[in-house]
C-alpha cells in the first residue's frame, strides 16, 4: 500500500508545485494581463505540472521491483470466458423466447433452435463445473502450436514454487531455497 | 515561446517512441516494469501535448505574429473565440490538434481498460504511440506549427478565412476529428488482439463504446458540416459531394457496417475476420481522408493546397499500415476461424450481411468516384470532374435500399423466419407504405424518388412502432405493469437494440429531409425597393439596402419582408460581409426563415447601392429542418445505446414518470412524420402568383444544364449552385449557356461546345461518355455485383444442411443441468 501512498504524494506535490508556479507567473506577468492570457498561462503551467506527474509515473516503475501478474488470475480467465459464453447462450435463449412471443419465429423452428441452444448451455455449465480447461487454454495451446519452431523461447524469469524467489529462466534449482524448479 | 513549442513536439516524438518500445519489449519479456513505464510515457505524451497546445493558444491570444502559423490564421481584430479556434484552422495546427486528441483518447482508453484487458494494453499503447509518432514526425520535419519568421515580423496577422469565422466551424472540425481519431482506438485494440492472439470477443467489448462514441461524433461532424454549408455558403444545398465531405463519409459507412456486424459476432460468433477487416478499413479510411485533404491529390474547396512531400509521407505510412495490419490478420487467420452457421436466408444475420454489403458498396463507390478524376488524369491524361449530379444519380437507389433494410432488418428474427411470421410481421408496415404511396400518387406527387422515399419512411416508421408496441405488450405479460412502463422496461432491458431503433428513426427523418430536396423551388430575382415577388407559398418584398461597418468588416444588408399566404412572417436580412483583409472574397450571410415544412432561404446575390436595387437568389427548401431534427433523434438513440446497462434499468424502476415522456416523444414523432407526408402536395400545388418584381426567366433546358456545367471560380460546384458573390466564373458560364440555349442548340451540342471551349471535359459535372469513362459508370455496378455474389456465396456456404436438425435430441430431459438452466434463465431477466 505504501507505493500507492507515495504515488498520491508525488501527484499532490507536483500539482501544488504547478499551482504555485501558475500563481507566481500570473503575479509576475507584466505585459499581457487580459483574463484569457492569464488563464492560458496558468493552464499551461498546470499542464506542465501534469507532465511532471506523468514523468514520475514513467520513471517510477523502472526502479521498483518486478511484479508478478498473479497466476490465479490467468487460470480463472478461461473460466470467466466460459461464463461469458454461457451468458451469451442464455441471452440468446431469452431473445429467442422474446422473438417467439413477438411472433417472429415459428414453433417448430423455435423448439429446434432452443433445443440446440440449451444443449450448448448445458455443455458449458458442465465444463464450468468441472473447471475444465476451456477457451483460454485452447487459445494458449493454439498459440504454442503456432510458435512450435521457436519452442526454446527465452523467459526472462521463473518463480520458485516454494519461496517465490525469481530465478533465471534456465535455472534448474532455486537460488534461495534450493528447491527443484 | 516558439522554441519551447518545437522542443515540446520533439520531446513528444521521443517519448512516444519510448512508450511504443518499452511496452512492446515489456510485453515480450513479461516485465511489468517496462510495460508500466511505457504506459506512464504514454500519459506523458498527453501531458506534453497539452502543454504545447497551451503554448500555441497563448501565442494566438498574445498575437505573437513571429510564429508563421499565428500570422496566417489570426489578426488583432479577430474575436477571442476565433483566435482560440484558429488553432485548428490551418494544416499544421490541425495535425497538432489531431495528436492532442489522439493522445487524450488513448490515455482515457488505456486507463479504462488497464485492468480488464491487461494482456492487450501494451500493444494498444504501442499502436497508438506509433500513430502519434507518424503525425509528430510530420510536424517536426515538415509542418511545424511553431515555425517562425527569421526577419520582418509582420505587425498584424493575415486573419482567419472569414468563411471559417462561424460558430459551426468552431465545432465542426473538432467533432469530425474526434470521430476520426476515435476510430484509432478500436483499431489499436484490434491490432493488440491480433498481436497477442487473444482473439475471443473481449477486445470487441473494449471497443464497442469507443466505436459508438466516434460514430456519433462523426455523424455530428458531418451534420454540422451540412448546416455550415447550408448557412454559410449560400447555394441553397447542404451536401456538395466535395472530396473532403466524402472523406468524412467513407469511414462513416464502414463504421456503421462495423456497428451492425459486431452484433452478429456477439450473438452468433460469426464474421470475426470480417469485423477485424472493417476495423482496419475504417481506420485506414480516416488516415486516407486526412491524406486527401492535406496532400492536394484531389481538387477540393477544402484542400489545404498541393503538397507532394506530405503526400509521399502519407503514402508510405498508409502502405505500411495496410501491409502490417492485413499481414497480422492473415497470420492469425487460423485463430479466427469461427463456427459459421446460417439457419435461413430469411433471418437477421442475412439482413446484416445485406446491410454490410450495401454500406461497403457505398463506401467503395464514393471512394472510387472521388478518386476517378485523379485516376483518369493519371491514366489517360484527361482531366475530368465527378460532381454532385453523378453522385446523386448513383447514391439515390443505394440510399433507398439502405432505408428499406432499416425497416426490414428489425422484423426478421435471428436465425430463421417462416412465411407465417413474415406475413404477421410485414402486414402493417407494408400497408402503411402502400397507403402512403397511394396517397402521394393520388395527390399528384410526381417526383418518383421522393415518393418512394416517403413510402419507405412510412414502412420503416411503422416497423419501429410495431416493434415498440408489440415488445411492450410481450413485456407486459411478463411484468404485469402497464404498457408505458413496459415500454421503458423494454428499452432499459435491451437499450442497445431499442437505442438502435431510435437511431433508425432518426435516419428516417433525415431521409425525409433529403427527399424534400426533390420539391425544391428556386428563382433569381431582381428587385427595386418596394417590389414584391412570389416564390412557392412565399412572397418577399425588398425594402432597401443598408451599409454598416465594424472593426473587422463592412456589411451590406438587404432589408426584406416575407409573407406567407398574405400574412406577414417578419423581416429577412440577407447580407454580404466584406472583411477588411479579404475584401475580394465577401462572405454570404444567408437569411433563412425556418419552419416545420419549408425553409425560405434568401441570398443577396448582387446589389446596386445607389439605386437600392438588388438581385436575390430565393430558394424554398421543403423539409430541410427534418435533417437536423433527425440528427437529434439519432444522437438520442446513440446515447441510449451508450448508457451503462444498469443506469437505465434503475431509472425505469424508480422514476416511471420518465417513461411517459419517452413514449410521448415517440408519439409526437410519429405524428410529425404522418403530418410531414402530406406536405409535398402543398408544395406542388402552389405556383408563383402575381409578380411585380422581375423573376429572371430561365428556360427548362437552361435550368437543367446549369447543373451539368461547372462554375469556373474554383468553388467546384455546378454553375447553377455557386453561391459566390458577383462570381465571374458563374456569370460567364451562365451567360454563355443562355446564348447557346437561345440559339436553339440541343443538350448534346451545348455540352460539346462547353467542352470544346474550355479545352477539357472537366468543365462538365459528370464524366462524358467515352470508353475509359464508361469505367466510371460500369465499375460500381461490377463491384456491387461482385460484392453481392461474394455475400451470397458466403451465405450459401454457411447455410446449415437441414438434415442434421433431427440429431438434436431432447434426450437429456432428466439432466439436473436442465433444471439449473431453467433457474438461471428465470433469474436472467
Amino acid at each position: 500500500m505504501t507505493s500507492t501512498e507515495s504515488h498520491a504524494r508525488a501527484w499532490q506535490f507536483f500539482i501544488v508545485l504547478g499551482l504555485i508556479g501558475a500563481t507566481a507567473a500570473v503575479w509576475r506577468e507584466p505585459r499581457f494581463t487580459r483574463p484569457e492570457h492569464l488563464v492560458l498561462l496558468s493552464l499551461g503551467i498546470v499542464a506542465a505540472a501534469v507532465a511532471a506527474v506523468a514523468m514520475h509515473r514513467t520513471l517510477l516503475p523502472l526502479v521498483s521491483p518486478e511484479q508478478i501478474v498473479g497466476d490465479s488470475r490467468r487460470s480463472t480467465r478461461h473460466l470467466i470466458a466460459l461464463e461469458r459464453e454461457k451468458r451469451l447462450v442464455l441471452r440468446s435463449i431469452k431473445e429467442l423466447e422474446f422473438d417467439k412471443a413477438m411472433g417472429k419465429v415459428a414453433d417448430a423452428d423455435f423448439d429446434e433452435m432452443v433445443g440446440r441452444l440449451r444443449q450448448r448451455a448445458v455443455g458449458l455449465m458442465q465444463r464450468i463445473d468441472l473447471g475444465e480447461a476451456g477457451l483460454r487454454d485452447r487459445i494458449a495451446k493454439d498459440l504454442s502450436g503456432l510458435k512450435q519452431p521457436k519452442a526454446t523461447r527465452k523467459v526472462s524469469a521463473q518463480q520458485c514454487a516454494e519461496c517465490k524467489t525469481l530465478n533465471d529462466a534456465d535455472a534448474r534449482f532455486c537460488k534461495t531455497c534450493g528447491a527443484t524448479l | 515561446m516558439p522554441a519551447l513549442g518545437t522542443f515540446l513536439l520533439l520531446t513528444c516524438f521521443v517519448v512516444a517512441a519510448y512508450a511504443a518500445t518499452a511496452s512492446i519489449a515489456g510485453a515480450k519479456r513479461q516485465s511489468t516494469r517496462l510495460t508500466e513505464s511505457g504506459i506512464g510515457a504514454f500519459y506523458l505524451v498527453t501531458a506534453l501535448m497539452s502543454v504545447a497546445t497551451a503554448v500555441i493558444m497563448y501565442a494566438f491570444v498574445t498575437d505573437t505574429y513571429a510564429i508563421k502559423y499565428v500570422d496566417r490564421y489570426s489578426d488583432a481584430a479577430q474575436p477571442l473565440l476565433f483566435k482560440l479556434t484558429a488553432y485548428w484552422g490551418g494544416l499544421d495546427g490541425s495535425i497538432m490538434f489531431w495528436v492532442l486528441l489522439l493522445s487524450v483518447f488513448g490515455a482515457i482508453a488505456v486507463r479504462n481498460s488497464r485492468e480488464s484487458h491487461r494482456e492487450l494494453i501494451p500493444y494498444v499503447v504501442a499502436v497508438i504511440a506509433i500513430v502519434e509518432m507518424f503525425f509528430l514526425f510530420l510536424m517536426v520535419v515538415h509542418n511545424n506549427p511553431f515555425e517562425t519568421y527569421l526577419a520582418d515580423i509582420p505587425p498584424d496577422g493575415q486573419g482567419l478565412n472569414p468563411l471559417l469565422q462561424n460558430v459551426y466551424m468552431v465545432i465542426h472540425p473538432p467533432s469530425l476529428y474526434i470521430g476520426f481519431v476515435g476510430m484509432t482506438i478500436p483499431f489499436a485494440f484490434g491490432m493488440a488482439a491480433l498481436a497477442t492472439g487473444y482473439l475471443d470477443d473481449s477486445w470487441l467489448r473494449a471497443v464497442r463504446r469507443w466505436t459508438m462514441v466516434s460514430w456519433l461524433f462523426l455523424s455530428l461532424g458531418l451534420t454540422l458540416g451540412m448546416i455550415w454549408a447550408y448557412e454559410e455558403l449560400g447555394w441553397g444545398g447542404y451536401w456538395g459531394w466535395d472530396p473532403v465531405e466524402n472523406a468524412g463519409l467513407l469511414p462513416w459507412f464502414t463504421a456503421t457496417a462495423f456497428l451492425h456486424s459486431v452484433m452478429v459476432q456477439e450473438r452468433r460468433g460469426m464474421l470475426r475476420v470480417w469485423n477485424m477487416t472493417l476495423v482496419i478499413v475504417t481506420f485506414f479510411l480516416t488516415i486516407f481522408g486526412t491524406f486527401m485533404t492535406r496532400s492536394g491529390v484531389v481538387q477540393s474547396v477544402h484542400a489545404f493546397g498541393e503538397d507532394k512531400e506530405l503526400g509521399l509521407m502519407f503514402t508510405v505510412f498508409m502502405t505500411l499500415l495496410l501491409v502490417v495490419s492485413f499481414g497480422l490478420l492473415i497470420y492469425r487467420l487460423p485463430l479466427l476461424r469461427a463456427r459459421h452457421e446460417l439457419d435461413s436466408w430469411v433471418s437477421r444475420e442475412a439482413a446484416f450481411l445485406a446491410n454490410n454489403w450495401i454500406l461497403l458498396f457505398s463506401a467503395i463507390f464514393v471512394l472510387f468516384a472521388t478518386m476517378f478524376p485523379t485516376l483518369s488524369e493519371a491514366l489517360t491524361g484527361q482531366r475530368l470532374t465527378v460532381g454532385p449530379p453523378f453522385f446523386n444519380k448513383w447514391m439515390l437507389p443505394i440510399g433507398l435500399a439502405l432505408l428499406l433494410l432499416t425497416g426490414v432488418g428489425p422484423l426478421l428474427a435471428w436465425r430463421k423466419s417462416t412465411v407465417d411470421n413474415l406475413r404477421y410481421q410485414f402486414l402493417w408496415p407494408t400497408v402503411a407504405a402502400l397507403v402512403t404511396g397511394g396517397a402521394l400518387l393520388a395527390l399528384g406527387v410526381r417526383v418518383w424518388s421522393s415518393g418512394i422515399c416517403f413510402a419507405m419512411s412510412a414502412f420503416v416508421t411503422t416497423t419501429l412502432l410495431q416493434e415498440f408496441v408489440r415488445g411492450a405488450r410481450v413485456r407486459q405479460q411478463y411484468s404485469g405493469s402497464d404498457l408505458v412502463t413496459s415500454a421503458i422496461g423494454l428499452v432499459a432491458r435491451n437499450q442497445r437494440r431499442y437505442g438502435g431503433y431510435i437511431v433508425h428513426l432518426g435516419i428516417v427523418l433525415m431521409a425525409l429531409g433529403f427527399a424534400g430536396d426533390g420539391f425544391k423551388q428556386e428563382e433569381q430575382l431582381l428587385l427595386k425597393p418596394g417590389q414584391t415577388v412570389t416564390v412557392g407559398a412565399f412572397t418577399v418584398r425588398h425594402d432597401g439596402i443598408a451599409i454598416t461597418q465594424d472593426a473587422q468588416k463592412q456589411m451590406v444588408t438587404a432589408k426584406m419582408t416575407a409573407f406567407q399566404d398574405g400574412k406577414e412572417l417578419g423581416t429577412l436580412a440577407p447580407a454580404k460581409w466584406f472583411f477588411n483583409k479579404r475584401a475580394d472574397e465577401p462572405t454570404t450571410e444567408v437569411a433563412i426563415r425556418r419552419s416545420f415544412g419549408y425553409d425560405l432561404y434568401v441570398v443577396l446575390a448582387g446589389f446596386d447601392a445607389e439605386q437600392q436595387s438588388a438581385t436575390f437568389h430565393v430558394v424554398v427548401n421543403p423539409l430541410v429542418n427534418w435533417i437536423w431534427a433527425g440528427f437529434g433523434i439519432l444522437a438520442l438513440g446513440t446515447l441510449i445505446a451508450l448508457l451503462p446497462e444498469r443506469a437505465l434499468a434503475v431509472a425505469s424502476v424508480k422514476i416511471p414518470e420518465g417513461v411517459t415522456a419517452g413514449t410521448t416523444t415517440t408519439t409526437l414523432l410519429v405524428l410529425l412524420i404522418l403530418g410531414g407526408v402530406a406536405i409535398p402536395h402543398a408544395v406542388h400545388a402552389q405556383a408563383p402568383l402575381s409578380d411585380t418584381g422581375a423573376i429572371i426567366k430561365r428556360l427548362p433546358l437552361e435550368r437543367e444544364l446549369e447543373n451539368e456545367i461547372l462554375c469556373t471560380c474554383g468553388c467546384r460546384l455546378p454553375a447553377g449552385t455557386c453561391g459566390m458573390f458577383q462570381c465571374q466564373g458563374k456569370e460567364k458560364q451562365l451567360g454563355r449557356l443562355r446564348t447557346l440555349v437561345e440559339e436553339g442548340k440541343d443538350r448534346e451540342t451545348i455540352l460539346a461546345t462547353f467542352v470544346q471551349e474550355h479545352g477539357g471535359a472537366d468543365i462538365l459535372t459528370q464524366p462524358p461518355d467515352t470508353p475509359f469513362n464508361r469505367l466510371a459508370w460500369a465499375l460500381p455496378f461490377v463491384l456491387g455485383i461482385v460484392g453481392a455474389v461474394a455475400a451470397g456465396t458466403v451465405a450459401v456456404r454457411w447455410t446449415r444442411p437441414s438434415s442434421d436438425d433431427a440429431v438434436v435430441p431432447a434426450a437429456a430431459a432428466a439432466d439436473p443441468y436442465q433444471n439449473k438452466l431453467d433457474e438461471e434463465l428465470r433469474d436472467l431477466d
